[in-house]
């Protein structure tokens, strides 16, 4: 059976260069976006009546004007790339319609376009860019530590740092799994042509860019003295940089609403004949469980940042003591979306390792209802949790044992996942290949990561570790230990589909190694660190934790090191070698590997038919169904 | 993975797509938004406790903040004959009666209504923001929900004039067939989210206005 995919596109005639210039795009959307900065700075300085309209005179007196700065800012950036369009068409009565710039060209990769496997690779690449400049913070973050008292950043450029690092580390990487690789893979696991909103699609995906760029503008308004948490009352006594700060976040939460939103729209409504629940790919049921965190637990977050905002601008007095406000409101809000954005940043690394498991270890996954009970049980009690994060900040007493119970109970789902990951691997052959041994590894950290969060949720042994390095070391082994490893499981096996080349797999396997090394020997003494009592978030440090931390640093720069060798082995595979990936170079039998390399805009022909479970490796191929005709190698038997 | 994919000739033209998979997505897509709303307004809701319940400083509420009753009286009942009437617009649709466009125009008036009233309040009203907890719970709260009800107001609007252009020109084609047929379940998508918004309204003018 022979399946051939032919794209809609129609060929028109190549425009001039000054034409394409012209119009809705990116250039255009820079410009209103520095205009519309400008003019609501302009705005800001006219309403609350001082005379000076100099850009860095009265920096930290004006949230007003910043804070409007950035949303004209942002609402001209859209503007610009065509976001405002459709919606006006609609207003005018105009009938909906789907697509919009669907064309073949480079271009389509630098504005609004509706093919979610352009918007998945536009994620890659963008969230690739933060990913890059949150990492460079955090060698500066270990430069500076290779000392005990401060030697190139004061103690305010310090903390701006680790904000800023924290912030976009977890800002930007809450759409690290699903932003390129749910948009790309959902709608074609699934059997679908498109996302069910594609401009929403491309909307969250410029939003996020736009809150990148504003968290990075910080550095230019004094930066903000909070790490990434943001709290109160330090949140309403910080200079301007704070603005970027908030504005960042509050970006952040709206666009991941809308990708969850979006995202569980698609699932529910465009699955394919035969497609049911119990057959969906693992994959597409994490990304199902992040987004219900997503549109409930982010609404949230964007609430308490414009409480804060109001508190900056207009004197509300949400947050502050005095005016009959508390600061423990904040702490509260923040964490009931905070809690569960850890979830968001671990659940699709659960998806992504249970997705690749099977392909690599030949065999079924195992205890498919099993995982699923796991990541909607995590789904569920995230949002009972949220009050261990206050264990030291004045809680009442007797709250401690429900949060102490929920907490250590999160543990039980989770360890769902790691049964169906030992059950999967036991007795299976395993191919030792670049994206199984991110898997691997991620097994290792996360375990590590999760088992120090259970000393965690006891409120004796908090009390004790709580704002010490003992806590960054957890929540690094899970963050990054759990979702970056993944993330690179994920670029290492789906990014061949996505752009058609292979990477070289020496240099993956390099990557690797260091990677994995230099990640538990950089997190790994933190643990011994913190339960000697070094604090977070300070600069100086006790002359005897001094040997270690160089330790540390220096472990910090091979990591580093092996994220350039990553940058070179793209480079190198990407544009020198060009070697072309096969269609299905894993044998994997997911659907995803089934259509053609590059993937047509269109995705099917026509909407495929699925008639049995996912992951029946080690079964023959139905006669009459697969993958004939593709091109690719036949798979038969392949699990065996 | 067992799927069949049926082989296709090269070349062949994929129709556009059949709108009862953007009906679909719309119904879905307005239920979702729907509980993301939700949970915006439970700050707010929860932010009213938290700060009532400590009354840090006594600056909960000052004994001059006082919300007109009147303003907020007509702002209620604007908001229910709003909700009334998308209702009885989303049934007029459902039931394929013409006069379905006058239900959801004046849905859309009395809509804008709440939002002007609001407006007025913020004018007339003897307080600011910063004048304690209370208050700045109140000019948040009512100011977010006007954004909400403005938006939902561009949603029933949009529904309003497309039908006129769909019976001004019916059959225009784009990437989706016969795209008149999502008439129906754009409205009723409005018209749930609106119905819903405007119960988290009734339970902003309980909570501000009653308690």
């Amino acid at each position: 059976m022979s399946t051939t995919t032919v794209s809609r596109t129609p060929e028109r005639p190549a425009r001039p260069l000054w034409r394409r210039l012209v119009g809705f795009n990116l250039l255009a959307a820079v410009v209103l976006g520095v205009g519309g900065y400008y003019f609501g700075w302009w705005i800001g300085h006219l309403v609350t009546n001082t005379k000076s309209f100099e850009y860095t005179e009265k920096v930290d007196e004006n949230d007003v004007a910043l804070l409007l700065a950035y949303v004209f800012g942002v609402v001209g950036f859209l503007i610009g790339m065509g976001f405002a369009n459709y919606p006006v068409q609609r207003l005018l009565g105009r009938p909906p319609s789907l697509r919009e710039k669907e064309g073949e060209g480079v271009s389509r990769y630098f504005g609004l376009c509706t093919d979610h496997k352009v918007v998945g690779i536009q994620y890659l690449c963008g969230i690739g860019l933060f990913f890059f400049i949150g990492g460079l913070n955090a060698m500066l973050i270990r430069t500076e530590l290779l000392h005990p008292t401060p030697t190139f950043t004061g103690a305010n450029q310090y903390i701006s740092l680790v904000g800023m690092h924290g912030a976009m580390m977890m800002g930007m990487m809450t759409s690290g799994i699903l932003g390129p690789f749910a948009n790309y893979f959902v709608p074609i696991m699934i059997g679908a042509r498109r996302m069910a909103f594609p401009r929403i699609e491309a909307l969250t995906f410029w939003l996020l860019m736009a809150a990148g760029f504003i968290l990075t503008s910080t550095i230019f308004f004094g930066g903000f003295p909070t790490g990434w948490t943001g709290y109160e009352p330090l949140n309403d006594q910080a200079v301007m940089g704070m603005d970027s700060y908030i504005i960042f976040f509050a970006l952040v939460g709206v666009s991941m609403t809308l990708l969850g939103l979006n995202m569980m729209a698609t699932i529910i409504t465009m699955r394919a004949p035969g497609l049911t629940w119990s057959r969906l790919p693992i994959f597409v049921w994490a990304t199902f469980s992040t987004s219900i965190l997503m549109v409930l637990a982010a609404p949230m977050l964007i609430a308490v940042l414009l409480m804060a905002a109001l508190d900056r601008t207009v004197d509300t007095t949400f947050f502050i003591a005095a005016g009959g406000g508390s600061s423990y409101l904040f702490e509260n809000l923040f964490w009931f979306f905070g809690h569960p954005e850890v979830y968001i940043l671990a659940l699709p690394g659960f998806g992504v390792i249970l997705e690749l498991l099977p392909v690599f270890a030949r065999k079924p996954l195992w205890g498919y209802r099993l995982a699923i009970a796991g990541m909607l049980g995590v789904t569920l009690l995230s949002f009972f949790v949220w009050q261990h994060h206050l264990f030291v900040s004045g809680i009442n007493a007797d709250l401690r044992p429900f949060y102490i119970l929920s907490t250590e109970i999160i543990s039980i789902p989770t360890g769902f996942i790691f049964l169906c990951f030992i059950g999967t691997l036991w007795r299976s052959r395993i191919s030792f290949t670049v994206p199984m041994l991110f898997c691997l590894a991620w097994a290792f950290n996360f375990l590590l990561g999760g088992l120090s969060g259970v000393f965690l949720s006891d409120a004796p042994t908090d009390t004790t570790t709580h704002g010490s390095f003992f806590v960054m070391a957890h929540f690094h082994y899970t963050i990054m230990g759990g979702l970056i490893f993944a993330f690179f499981a994920a670029i290492y096996y789906w990014v061949p589909k996505m752009l058609g080349l292979n990477f070289n797999e020496k240099l993956g396997k390099v990557h690797f190694w260091l990677m994995f090394i230099a990640f538990n020997s950089t997190f790994l003494p933190l643990f011994a660190l913190g339960m000697e009592g070094m604090p977070r978030r300070a600069s100086f440090y006790e002359p005897k934790f001094h040997t270690l931390n160089v330790w540390v640093s220096v472990s910090a720069f091979v990591l580093g090191f092996s994220m350039l060798v990553f940058l070179f082995n793209t480079v190198y595979s990407f544009i020198f070698v060009r070697q072309k990936a096969a269609e299905n170079p894993w044998h994997s039998k997911s659907i995803e590997w089934q259509v053609p390399t590059p993937v047509p805009v269109n995705n099917f022909e026509q909407i495929p038919v699925f008639d049995s479970d996912p992951y029946d490796y080690g079964t023959p191929v139905p006669v009459g169904a697969g993958v004939g005709g593709m091109g690719g190698p036949q798979i038969s038997g392949a699990g065996g | 993975m067992g799927l069949q994919i049926p082989a296709v000739p090269a070349g062949v033209e994929i129709p556009p797509e059949p709108p009862d998979v953007g009906a679909r997505a719309l119904a879905v897509g307005a239920r979702l938004l729907a509980g993301g709303t939700t949970f915006f307004f439970l700050s707010f809701l929860f932010a009213y406790f938290y700060l009532r319940s400590i009354d840090a400083d006594h600056a909960w509420r000052p004994k001059h903040v006082n919300p007109s009753t009147g303003l907020g009286i007509a702002f209620i009942v604007c908001l229910v004959i709003s909700i009334v009437l998308a209702v009885l617009a989303g049934r007029g649709m459902k039931a394929r009666r013409a006069g379905w466009v006058r239900f959801a125009a004046g849905a859309v008036v009395f809509g804008l209504a709440t939002v002007a009233i609001q407006c007025i309040e913020y004018t007339t009203q003897n307080f600011g923001p910063t004048n304690g907890a209370y208050a700045s719970v109140f000019c948040a709260w009512t100011a977010f929900f006007l954004l909400a009800t403005l938006g939902a107001m561009y949603w029933l609007e949009t529904q309003v004039a497309t039908e006129f252009r769909a019976s001004r020109s019916p059959s225009e084609h784009g990437d989706i067939r016969d795209p008149d047929r999502l008439i129906a379940p754009g409205l009723d998508a409005a018209v749930f989210y609106w119905g819903y918004l405007g119960a988290i309204g009734v339970i902003t003018y309980v909570v501000l206005y009653v308690i």
